[in-house]
């Protein structure tokens, strides 16, 4: 009966399906083009579907297309026949298409109810807009992030740069410990230090121990397990020998981090060779020292007291002879010129034993009126100033920082200078006066203060050549014959110990046969 | 005052001390001792004390200081007024031996006539009560 129904199916022995529309033209084309249409809309349709489905394989409801699609494709068929029909009635056929299509159809309802839940649950194109923008965001956050890491690697890069530089020139290394692993990191210059190449071995403990100074090593190893136990390091400075044999000075300290799983020692280690060699040379500099100080407290002394002591017997003895007998005149010129030797020797030690009594560090600054100082100076050179007639001039002197005793020989020196070397029927005349002057005004290598006390000694007498103007305050320079003016040539000298001792500094200015200018600066309060 | 006491060890000085007392009274009688100890010894066994001592400060053996110290625990020597002659011109040395009980400071001077002056001023100084006398 099958076989019957298939051979039969495309029998059109039915009457024509355009008896039904009267063969009215217009029907029958109406029918026949919509229904052709029909037909060719439904064949595109699933074919789109299949297409869409082929290429994007992530589509959630694929088996769902497919039937939908076979489901159109079948009711093309069936506008199809509709066509074919009008004119060729093979209604066997058509009712065959019909069965198909209402399988189809039935199929794609019952699977479309069964799985609307699901396609409900399917995001909108708005949410779908909006998650977009979030993942826009975070893609842009992460790309911002991404930045940052690449800037902090730089930055990292740099430092750990920096630092390696920073070793090599302060002379340390550093090594990272790994207390749980046992892994031992040395820096580039670590290495170096050990007189090899950067990462020229493996480094290890015993390697590390290996370079220790024998004699230091048990207490590096003491250190270390103390360290251990407590915690805290102990820095020590140690002695190792790098591999050229050299013994170089260490010293370490460290810090430890991480946890108790995954304990990290971080120490550096500077050579210290130079800084103990330093230190050792001046040790021994300042034992030179002390030693050439106790000799010079002890010269000193014996300027003071054993020096003088023969001279004194000298002149003692000499003027007892000469005042006792009948000399001629030839003897009492020889024993004057003895005594007046002698004379002049005592003053030249004693003056060399204030010099190097002069000193800043035994004493203490008070304020000093100059006023005063000058007075006592002028009371101290009485009888030349009588003597010589000499005129001492001096008006609103400055108070200053120093010390009283130092600052009286300073106008002391000055003034007796001045009238010592006055000129021949001409009376000394001595004008002292002071102004103050900012520091940064003087153009002077020593003005290094804020403020200056100028204080001018100004005299008429012989002057000098402006050529020895810093010459004449070293010790023993003299500018004139010992006969023609008394002088040690230690008095300036001084005088510049005096004032470079109250943070101030001379300067001196001479015309010949005009007179000399001496000025000197001092730290206002 | 008839006898005085010279402690020093600079032979010249001895000399010129003598010198200088036979001009100023020549009836004087003038011992030396050449260092502390020396003097201390001499004057436990004799029998004429000094009416007056002049002490060097730097000796050797026993220095002018511990000469002082030394003379105040005897009790037959104590009483003598003793006075220093030195080169020191120490403001702290006078100091220190006003504080041991001597009676003035006298740094040499280096011209004859007026150590004779000097000598002159101090021998003619009673001192019997405790006073200090400084000599200008």
């Amino acid at each position: 009966m099958v076989i019957e129904f298939f051979k039969k199916l495309f029998d059109n022995d039915f009457m024509p399906h355009g008896h039904c529309y009267f063969w009215d033209p217009a029907i029958v084309w109406t029918n026949a083009i919509s229904g052709s249409l029909i037909a060719l809309a439904y064949l595109t349709i699933p074919f789109s579907l299949l297409y869409i489905v082929r290429v994007r394989k992530d589509l959630t409801f694929t088996p769902l297309i497919v039937l939908f699609a076979a489901f159109i494709l079948s009711c093309s068929a069936t506008h199809i026949m509709d066509v074919i029909n009008i004119w060729n009635p093979m209604y066997r056929l058509d009712s065959s298409f019909r069965v198909i299509t209402a399988v189809a159809s039935l199929g794609t309802a019952f699977m479309l109810v069964k799985i609307s839940p699901r396609i409900l649950s399917i995001p909108n194109s708005d949410v779908h807009k909006k998650l977009n923008e979030e993942l826009k965001e975070q893609i842009i956050r992460l790309q911002d992030k991404d930045r940052t890491v690449k800037e902090r690697t730089h930055q990292l890069q740099i430092q750990n740069e920096t630092f390696k530089v920073a070793e090599v020139n302060a002379k340390f290394g550093s090594y990272i410990w790994n207390m749980n692993t046992g892994l031992l990191e040395y820096s580039d210059n670590l290495f170096r230090l050990f007189g090899y190449e950067p990462q020229e071995f493996v480094p290890t403990l015993e390697k590390f121990q290996s370079f220790i100074h024998p004699d230091d090593l048990q207490q590096v190893i003491k250190n270390g397990e103390e360290t251990m136990q407590t915690g805290k390091l102990v820095e020590t400075p140690y002695r190792f020998i790098n591999k050229t044999g050299k013994i170089k000075h260490f010293r370490s300290c460290g810090s430890f981090t991480g946890d108790d799983n995954n304990r990290i020692l971080i120490g550096t280690v500077q050579d210290i060779t130079k800084d103990i060699e330093d230190a050792e040379q001046l040790k021994t500099k300042n034992l030179e020292l002390e030693l050439t100080n106790a000799e010079l407290k002890s010269f000193n002394y014996i300027a003071s007291h054993d020096l003088q002591e023969p001279l004194r017997k000298i002149q003692v003895f000499s003027r007892l002879i000469l005042e006792g007998e009948n000399f001629s005149e030839k003897t009492r010129d020889y024993f004057s010129r003895i005594t007046t030797a002698s004379e002049r020797m005592r003053n030249l030690i004693i003056s060399l034993r204030d010099f190097s009594r002069i000193n800043k560090a035994e004493s203490i600054f008070e304020s000093c009126d100059l006023n005063t100082v000058v007075e006592e100076s002028k009371n101290d050179l009485h009888v030349s100033i009588v003597e010589k007639q000499a005129i001492i001039e001096y008006e609103n002197l400055p108070t200053v920082n120093g010390l009283h005793s130092q600052l009286a020989q300073l106008f002391t020196n000055l003034i007796d200078n001045a009238i010592k070397y006055s000129q021949a029927g001409i009376k000394p005349h001595i004008k002292i006066t002071a102004s103050i002057i900012k520091g940064i005004k003087i153009e002077h290598p020593s003005a290094t203060q804020n403020e200056y006390n100028v204080i001018k000694i100004v005299d008429n007498g012989i002057g000098f050549e402006n050529e020895y103007a810093t010459k004449i305050f070293e010790i023993f320079q003299r500018l004139h014959n010992k006969n023609e003016y008394s002088g040690t040539g230690i008095g300036l000298a001084i005088v510049k110990k005096i004032v470079t001792n109250h943070n101030g500094f001379i300067m001196a200015e001479g015309k010949r046969d005009i007179g000399s200018t001496f000025t000197i600066y001092i730290p206002t309060l | 005052m008839k006898k005085i006491l010279l402690i020093d060890d600079d032979e010249d000085d001895q000399l010129l001390f003598k010198v200088a007392i036979k001009s100023i009274d020549p009836t004087m009688i003038c011992d030396t001792s050449t260092n502390g100890k020396i003097a201390l010894d001499k004057l436990k066994v004799s029998t004429v004390l000094p009416d007056l001592i002049f002490l060097d400060l730097n000796m050797p053996i026993m220095n002018g200081f511990d000469f002082l110290v030394h003379i105040k625990k005897e009790d037959q020597l104590c009483r003598i007024p003793i006075g220093i002659l030195t080169t020191s011109k120490n403001l702290l040395d006078q100091e220190r031996t006003k504080e041991y009980g001597a009676k003035f400071f006298l740094t040499k001077p280096s011209d004859f006539q007026i150590l004779c002056g000097k000598l002159r001023e101090i021998l003619s100084i009673d001192f019997s009560n405790d006073n200090y006398f400084s000599i200008k």
